[in-house]
């Protein structure tokens, strides 16, 4: 059967129209759905809001300029006063993000130092293509991994390194390498950086 | 035009996880984020999963959210990019071999909807929900179940031209509802 000629469906592009036939479009998700979604955050806010803080963190951590070496950038280091995590620093886009900006959330537990990014605005890397967290040391002579990303909207990284150590964040694009190919250190395409304490002037 | 905005109250309560707010949130764009994760799935329990998690997303990246912006364009967005990424999962999956593969099935998928083509399904569903459900009813069996004015009188037990007048509203409406679409976009 097909649509007769006459129909009122020309008053409409032929785009919206295949559209209007296409199954999808009419579909309703069921009713539990909604009961799901509550649900989703709620859990969510439950597992977030009660961490046990540890706080390695000296103290209330004032305001701190970064060095000429990290990328230009100037970041805050402060303390959250709530109860999700040990500190907040400012994350800074460089001359490769321009006016990128947010911030990550620091929290300490057992197993080492989750990092959590919510910096939006980074063009999205996919295929052989990502972006890559690290933790530095003020001397710029270590690098620790963190983790790897399509985007920096929502992601986590995990470091098995004191942050004090390795007090400044930076997150590099990158492209796959084969193993033990000098690409698969960090290609110094510092995409975003922060501070989490400050660091010597050189 | 696009479908009206949420109240910018809400929005914040939904920020704070308010169990209310996401309540009115998933009622006003529940069913539109479904159906662009639905489209792009083509299933109905990946769609679901990626329903809820496009909800979770939005709730943690709210703060970055201005609140007098329009919500919808935001969360098309993460609606698209959690079901692409679903769909790659799902094609990760070792499954059956590609002699056996259904037509549908998601490892045979490859090119994810562009941002253009989420909104534009976002955009038909909405102005389809924003139906009379008399006149809603006549433009699925038409479109969707291809039948004729008359045959939708029958089916429907109503006179042929009452159906013919709620068609041509409801194809007015979806025109004029629709009509942006077309517009050339200004660059801001």
């Amino acid at each position: 059967m097909t649509v007769e000629s006459n129909d009122d469906g020309a008053m409409l592009d032929p785009e919206i129209l295949a559209l209007l036939s296409d199954p999808s479009l009419w579909e309703e998700p069921s009713a539990a759905l909604e009961d799901r979604v509550v649900a989703g955050i709620s859990d969510e806010r439950r597992v977030v809001v009660p961490m046990k803080r540890r706080n390695p963190w000296p103290g209330r951590l004032a305001a701190a300029a970064v060095g000429a070496a990290a990328a230009a950038a100037v970041v805050l280091v402060v303390t959250r006063d709530d109860q999700h995590a040990d500190a907040s620093v400012a994350v800074t886009g460089t001359n490769l993000a321009p006016g990128v900006k947010g911030s990550a959330d620091i929290t300490s537990v057992s197993s080492g130092v989750r990092i959590d990014f919510s910096v939006p605005g980074l063009p999205r890397r996919d295929g052989e293509e990502f972006y890559q967290g690290w933790l530095k040391n003020c001397a710029g002579t270590a690098l620790v991994p963190i983790g790897t990303y399509h985007d920096l909207d929502d992601a986590t990284g995990w470091a098995g390194v004191d942050v004090a150590d390795f007090p400044l964040l930076t997150v590099t694009q990158e492209v796959v390498a084969a193993p033990k190919d000098a690409e698969q250190g960090s290609s110094g395409k510092v995409v975003v950086s922060a501070a989490m304490k400050a660091c010597p002037a050189t | 035009m696009p479908e009206a905005s949420l109240d910018r109250d809400v929005v914040e309560q939904f920020r704070a996880g308010n169990e209310d707010a996401v309540r009115a949130l998933y009622r006003h764009y529940g069913r539109l984020v479904y159906t662009v994760a639905f489209r792009i799935l083509g299933d109905r329990q990946l769609a679901e999963d990626a329903t809820q998690q496009t909800f979770l997303q939005a709730w943690r990246a709210a703060s970055t959210f201005d609140v007098d912006r329009d919500l919808a364009p935001w969360l098309a967005t993460i609606t698209r990019r959690v079901a692409i990424d679903v769909q790659r999962s799902e094609s990760r999956r070792p499954s059956t071999s590609i002699e056996t593969a259904s037509a549908d099935d998601p490892a045979l998928v490859s090119l994810p909807p562009s941002a253009e083509a989420v909104w534009e399904t976002w955009q038909v569903r909405a102005a389809i929900d924003d139906l009379p459900a008399d006149e809603r009813d006549v433009v699925r069996l038409q479109h969707l179940q291809g039948h004729t004015h008359a045959e939708i009188a029958e089916k429907l037990g109503l006179p042929l031209g009452t159906v013919k007048s709620r068609s041509s509203r409801a194809h007015q409406h979806l025109a004029h509802r629709l009509r942006h679409l077309r517009e050339p976009i200004d660059d801001e």
